[in-house]
């Protein structure tokens, strides 16, 4: 048998084309699929965005509205456009998460997530969790939420240098210095660890 | 450290939430309110100009409630709504009549042609083709109504095609539809969506029984292999009385048998060819070349990625994390192939619209519908020369014509599984697996043009 040229494809964890479709028609189970197929994404990025800024309790609701705010312009979204879906969906839950970073007060409870975790426990091995946990919250929480934004999108989301500077609606020369800063940040964070 | 053991260290450290449970219906109810809503800030304005709009809309709606009819015979594509719950999109070639009732129960007479299907669910919907009816309550289909002809492009439909005079082909793609011969009530079958099935229609001059047509619900990328049991079942050739009969005519009567062993030989022949669909020598795959001919297996690949059959996995004693593994790779290649599929039928007919609303099986079909038979030709010729060592695939094919590289997808496919299983199931596994993998057969043949 011969090989096949194929094109490059679609990564395996996105909404397959047809669900989409039907998304876009705005057929009710196509939108709940889509729903349950990028929430988790969506929730990791709002929570490691939000909770440390004393707004857990906020990360729902702007899971919420990031999903409407995704259907209702989702027959503009261009399958065809460069754009996949899973970064559409994320630009849109930075923006919303950044919106609130600079127009309401933070409520009082950083860094609950972690003393959730380990609170209970006082082995060695989640003490040292623990220490590590603390001194990158507090690392993270000297970020600026743009530095946040953009470590997280591509790090942890893995979107590229140029699909983050357009969710941040910056140049790559100033989400690059955005970057560095959050790392160098992050890295004596972890050195002082040692 | 790196910025990699910087990003991975720290991300491990930072907490993440999961969604909570019932998160996804939340969303759902909240859109639901947020369209309520929207509509009731459109109240006042709806209801300005809503007096005005309920004379039209009575004068509309009994019009709409009236029972309707119609008949066309296409020489283009054409959307055609039937009631308020049946659309066609039905294809040069076809002809259509329709008559819908008040109560939106609609019975559509389909002679010829091939037609797209959506039907919102309601009452009673009946497509009738020849011979053949197609009821549906809300679904996705295609009727394709094909001539001899046609049918003999697959190779296996040849094999007992000659008898009939029309083959009906049903597709499914949503839903459900019961598919009823009209001789008979008891005698009929349901699809699901992702199955499809060909009828031959009970015309007295053709003499072939084939119901139930013989894997009638397969899952197939290509016409399904209910023809080769056709054939198996044909009804035994006539006879004549040989007793007293002279030596001309019991000569003749040698003759006659003899060329029906030859006849039958080589249809069995072509029936075991056509089960094995990869490990050809190279002497076959040059009389493939010479007969413009492709035969491959395949996953059911369409818009539901295909899984491992429990029980061909039980049966190959493959343990449950592997069958895992595989449905891995099945459902990762099935994204492949639908976006290869994709970008080839956009190539081929431009139709975004279509590409957004079939599934790859569909678009298959389409593509093979709307392809003249030299391009159908030179792409099956290019595609088995290929395979047979005598040409070489074009390091760019986008500018080839779409069907050419539609079949070379087709082909390569379980090559390209196999591969795959390979990288992360090892060799020896995946030779193991890859009949099991791939129970879709198809074959193209035939090189028409080239016959004086």
């Amino acid at each position: 048998m011969s090989a096949v040229i194929v094109p490059l494809p679609q990564p395996p964890d996105e909404l397959d084309e047809l669900t989409l479709a039907r998304a876009r028609r705005r057929e009710d189970a196509a939108c709940r699929a889509l729903v349950l197929r990028y929430q988790r994404p969506v929730f990791a990025l709002l929570s490691r965005l939000l909770a440390n800024q004393g707004r857990a309790a906020l990360v729902e609701d702007l899971a919420q509205e990031t999903f409407l705010r995704a259907f209702r312009a989702l027959p503009e979204f261009d399958t065809a456009g460069p754009a996949r879906l899973s970064t559409w969906l994320l630009t849109i839950a930075t923006r919303l998460a950044l919106d609130e970073l600079k127009t309401r007060r933070p409520q009082h409870e950083a860094l609950e997530q972690a003393d959730a975790v380990v609170s209970l426990d006082r082995s060695d091995t989640l003490t040292q969790r623990r220490q590590t946990v603390e001194k990158i919250a507090r690392a993270v929480e000297a970020l600026t939420p743009d530095q946040r934004a953009a470590f997280l999108l591509r790090e942890a989301h893995g979107l590229s240098y140029e699909d983050v500077a357009a969710a941040l609606q910056v140049d790559l020369g100033t989400l690059k210095s955005r970057l560095s800063r959050a790392r160098a940040a992050l890295r004596i964070a972890l050195e002082e660890l040692r | 450290m790196n910025d990699d053991d910087i990003s991975k260290r720290a991300l491990d450290a930072w907490p993440a939430s999961e969604p909570p449970p019932g998160f996804a219906d939340r969303v759902m109810a909240a859109r639901a309110v947020s369209h309520g809503s929207r509509g009731r800030r459109r109240i006042r304005l709806a209801i300005a100009v809503g007096v005005a709009i309920v004379a039209l809309a009575a004068g509309l709606l009994a019009q709409a409630l009236r029972p309707t009819s119609g008949q066309r015979t296409l020489t283009g594509r054409e959307t055609i709504t039937l009631g308020r719950r049946g659309l066609a999109v039905a294809e040069a070639g076809t002809q259509l009549s329709w008559t819908v009732s008040a109560g939106g129960d609609a019975r559509v007479e389909q002679t010829s042609g091939n037609v797209f299907y959506r039907v919102e669910s309601g009452g009673p919907f009946v497509v009738a083709a020849p011979d053949t009816d197609v009821t549906v309550t809300g679904t996705c289909f295609r009727v394709e109504v094909q001539s001899v002809a046609t049918v003999k492009e697959n190779a296996r439909a040849a094999l007992a095609g000659a008898a009939a005079a029309s083959v009906v082909l049903v597709t499914v793609y949503e839903g459900r539809v019961r598919i009823q011969q009209h001789e008979g009530a008891q005698k009929q079958v349901e699809l699901a969506a992702g199955e499809q099935a060909r009828f031959q229609p009970l015309s007295p001059s053709s003499g072939a029984q084939p119901w139930p047509p013989s894997q009638a619900a397969s899952r197939t990328l290509a016409p399904p292999t209910g023809a080769l049991a056709t054939k198996a079942s044909a009804p035994a050739p006539k006879t004549t009385p040989l007793e007293g009969a002279s030596p001309a005519v019991l000569r003749a009567r040698i003759s006659e048998l003899e060329a029906q062993v030859a006849q039958l030989s080589a249809a069995q022949a072509d029936v075991e060819m056509f089960s094995k669909v990869r490990g050809f020598t190279p002497d076959e795959l040059k009389r493939f070349a010479e007969n413009c001919e492709l035969r491959m297996g395949a996953p059911a690949y369409g818009s539901t990625p295909p899984k491992f059959n429990p029980e061909e996995a039980r049966k190959l004693s493959v343990p449950a994390s592997e069958v895992e593994q595989v449905n891995q790779i099945l459902a990762a290649q099935n994204v492949e192939f639908n976006r290869a599929m994709r970008d080839i039928y956009l190539a081929g007919t431009g139709d975004v619209a279509g590409a957004d609303q079939l599934d790859s099986v569909a678009m298959v079909h389409e593509l093979l519908a709307k392809t003249s038979e030299e391009q159908k030709t030179s792409g099956r010729r290019t595609v088995a020369r290929e395979n047979a060592g005598l040409a070489k695939p074009p390091a760019d094919s986008t500018s080839e014509p779409a069907i050419t590289r539609m079949f070379r997808l087709q082909n390569g496919v379980s090559a390209k599984l196999e591969e795959a299983l390979a990288a992360s199931l090892g060799h020896a596994d995946a030779e193991r697996m890859i009949d099991a993998l791939t129970p879709m057969h198809t074959a193209y043949a035939g090189c028409p043009q080239d016959k004086p």
